[in-house]
């Protein structure tokens, strides 16, 4: 079912349909959306339910205005953020921090099947601030458009662009420092991360 | 290596997308439950809410009452301490007030007032 077939569908009050459309449309995608921000399979799962008891809630409400696809994205976007900052608060009151949470979940995940440089990556991504990080994950790992990206974030397509050039100096940067100790092929990396 | 981006380094347990459609799909039924039970609950709620305020109020009312009645005691208190003579004048002072005094009610005073007999019986003879 398209977005304009769902659109239809709230607009003559048939908000369930309408609902377990936009759950087979977009389940799957907006897990991997929210899983690329959290690093853990059970927080993705149990904010994944949250998120769509928001959609539910929301539908009532949804006038179209902004796509399907754009508004789920934003909650989910919004929903991720938030937890990741109700995380950092925790960890801070643990006299820890974000970053170092985010790495020990890398670490433990028995989800993740990637080789060090790919653990190394996924480590470097969440030592990004918020924004470049959301931004790097919609592009880098989603393949987003620049231009969806723009109407979910409500930001310029040239700031988003900017944003995701310093996230991958950033990222360059790092994984260099770990080259030395891992061994990895550098150029192989930053050929995957320039080949936009 | 392929490269990074095209392979995807994090995987799912086995037949979770379709576990999770059946969970998401839920939702509607369980949040209408949820509202409904509340929607059932909620006259409870107010009732219980209603009595809570008049139950507080009352309290207030009544711990009020008693502090009055522990200063009107105070003051009973010092009345019992004055003369049964000065309480009386008091008390029949009030009475005057109300009704008329008979002939009878000056002679019982008198009596109670100590006055001697004779000079009651001067008194009636007038």
């Amino acid at each position: 079912m398209t977005d304009k077939e769902i659109i239809a569908l709230i607009r003559s009050g048939q908000t369930e349909t309408a609902f377990n459309a936009i759950v087979g449309n977009y389940n799957e995608r907006l897990y991997w959306h929210v899983r690329h921000f959290l690093c853990s399979h059970e927080d993705t799962d149990d904010l994944l339910q949250e998120i769509f008891i928001k959609v539910w809630s929301g539908l009532q409400n949804f006038r179209g205005e902004s796509g399907i696809y754009t508004w789920l994205f934003r909650i989910a976007t919004n929903e991720s953020l938030n937890f990741l900052q109700k995380c950092r608060i925790r960890s801070i009151l643990r006299f820890g921090s974000l970053t170092d949470e985010m790495a020990q979940k890398i670490e433990s995940d028995p989800y993740f099947n990637g080789d060090e440089i790919e653990r190394e990556l996924e480590k470097a991504i969440h030592r990004l601030p918020d924004k470049q990080k959301t931004v790097f994950l919609m592009r880098y790992r989603e393949d987003l458009p620049y231009e969806d990206i723009s109407e979910i974030l409500g930001t310029s397509v040239g700031a988003l662009k900017a944003s995701y050039h310093f996230a991958k100096e950033k990222i360059l940067q790092e994984l260099d420092i770990k080259n030395k100790n891992i061994k990895l092929d550098r150029k192989k990396i930053v050929k995957e991360l320039l080949d936009d | 290596m392929e490269g990074i981006r095209k392979h995807n380094p994090i995987d799912v347990p086995e037949g979770y997308f379709d576990s999770l459609r059946t969970r998401l799909e839920a939702i509607p039924h369980k949040e209408r439950a949820e509202r409904g039970v509340w929607e059932k609950l909620m006259p409870y709620a107010s009732l219980a809410a209603c009595f809570a305020v008049l139950t507080l109020a009352g309290n207030a009312v009544l711990h009020r009452t008693i502090e009055e009645k522990a200063s009107s005691e105070d003051e009973e208190l010092y009345y019992a301490g004055l003369s049964n003579s000065f309480q009386n004048e008091l008390l029949l002072g009030n009475e005057v007030i109300d009704e008329p005094v008979s002939e009878d009610d000056i002679i019982n005073y008198l009596i109670e007032s100590s006055v001697s007999e004779q000079s009651i019986a001067y008194l009636d003879m007038k």
